[in-house]
């Protein structure tokens, strides 16, 4: 049973087909020969028909249609005219979801498909709309291979902006946490902390974002930054609607 | 005289600018969605969930009595707060908390909503709930929980529909005059608003 049957927040299952290229790609890099020799040395099994049904059956139900949003702004517009307050907010509900998913996949498209040498693995891709404002939007991508992992996530309207921002304007968290310290990346004030063998540094951009990285991959500090600075954060702050927030440099 | 002819005059032209604003901004929505600018379109979204939301609460308002169980409004302690699309939270009182009261809140997206569910699907749950000061009622045919604070002596009647939770408190001493007072909340025209 899929998990969007638990009526949780809609995840990004269409994102997966602007995957399927770079899936191609994740895979050739990972597997590498074994996966051009496996075209080359047909298997015992490839000629099982009821094999050939599954992969026809699955080929169908890979993905969802994703949400028509101009229709769920008319349905919406047409409900409310009928004073039929339920289902307007159904559907601007929806609507909003819909809305979300497509900037989350926009700032999905604009990430780096390779971070310190590691390439991403798109199945890992994620855009997370609850379709509730303020509770908001998460995008996250994944690099993985034999050094480490990285995770890349930006969080729009969230509620995990609020310690990003309380540390870097109260000093005093950073100076009394001991493995905590205030960086900059690209020009932009983050928060680096460091548990256990993972970093993780956290940079909040506009009014309501936040770009958090997590890197047990990164040998030091300098390659935390380094893995950082290859995220485009001004460019999703265009994506995002967001107006810059100039850092005092005082 | 003129006073409260003029607090009409202003709550009308209040609803009417919402009714507006709702429709306005599913308009400039749709309008910025269609030229590629979804972060306007969410923008605007958020502002027609806002309005919506007011009005949605203003409507339970209006559907609540002014009376319960011989208990007045306290109209004072009435209370609507909306959260953008997130939750509305509409609660009214009745009588007074030094001697007796009732309350009933309108609680949209509670985190209460799993607990009482599983109390009111789960047979071993609920008969469990017996030996604990809870069982099960219905409220014009919607299934919920009473539960009774043996201390306090005091009730209080949940009845979860989606992922909304009606709850109805009182003090008074008696279980059927509590459930009574509860079933004089007209619930079925308010899940048909919610829902």
């Amino acid at each position: 049973m899929a998990p969007l049957c638990l009526g949780s927040p809609v995840h990004s299952q269409v994102l997966k087909k602007a995957g399927i290229k770079k899936a191609k790609s994740f895979l050739k890099n990972v597997i590498g020969e074994e996966e051009d020799s496996s075209d080359d040395t047909p298997d015992a099994n490839d000629d099982d028909p009821s094999d050939e049904a599954t992969k026809s059956k699955k080929s169908l139900n890979t993905e969802l249609t994703p949400e028509d949003i101009t229709n769920h702004m008319d349905e919406a517009a047409k409900a409310f005219a009928e004073k039929d307050y339920s289902e307007t907010r159904f559907n601007l509900q929806q609507a909003m979801a819909g809305v979300e998913l497509e900037l989350g996949r926009k700032v999905l498209e604009s990430m780096p498909e390779e971070v310190l040498g590691v390439p991403f693995n798109p199945d890992e891709d994620q855009v997370v709309s609850t379709g509730m404002g303020f509770i908001g939007l998460t995008i996250n991508r994944d690099y993985q291979s034999d050094k480490g992992e990285i995770s890349a996530a930006i969080a729009n309207n969230s509620t995990l902006l609020m310690p990003y921002n309380m540390a870097l304007s109260n000093p005093q968290m950073t100076t009394q946490e001991e493995n905590m310290k205030i960086v900059k990346v690209n020009g932009h004030r983050g928060v680096l902390e460091l548990d256990e063998d993972e970093y993780k540094l956290g940079i909040p951009f506009g009014q309501s974002s936040v770009f958090i990285l997590t890197c047990d991959a990164c040998a030091d500090e300098g390659e935390v930054i380094s893995a950082a600075e290859a995220f485009d954060i001004d460019g999703y702050l265009k994506i995002l609607g967001e107006s810059p927030i100039e850092l005092d440099e005082n | 005289m003129k006073r409260p002819v003029y607090i009409i005059i202003l709550l009308l032209l209040s609803w009417t600018a919402r009714t507006q604003n709702v429709a306005t901004n599913i308009s400039d929505a749709k309008s910025a969605y269609s030229n590629g600018n979804y972060e306007d379109a969410r923008f605007a979204l958020q502002q027609a969930l806002n309005e919506l939301d007011r009005i949605l609460a203003g409507e339970i308002m209006k559907l609540l009595p002014d009376q319960t169980g011989g208990l007045s409004v306290n109209s004072e302690k009435d209370e609507v707060t909306t959260a953008g699309g997130t939750g509305i939270f509409v609660s009214r009182y009745f009588g007074e908390e030094e001697n007796t009261y009732a309350k009933v809140d309108i609680v949209d997206n509670s985190p209460m909503v799993s607990m009482v569910s599983a109390f009111i699907n789960n047979p071993m749950m609920s008969a469990m709930g017996s030996t604990s000061g809870q069982k099960m009622i219905k409220v014009h045919g919607y299934k919920g929980m009473i539960q009774q604070d043996a201390d306090e002596i005091e009730y209080s009647i949940m009845v979860p529909f989606g992922d909304s939770m009606f709850t109805f408190e009182t003090n008074v001493k008696d279980e059927a005059l509590a459930l009574e007072m509860a079933h004089a909340i007209p619930l079925d025209k308010i899940i048909a608003l919610i829902n």
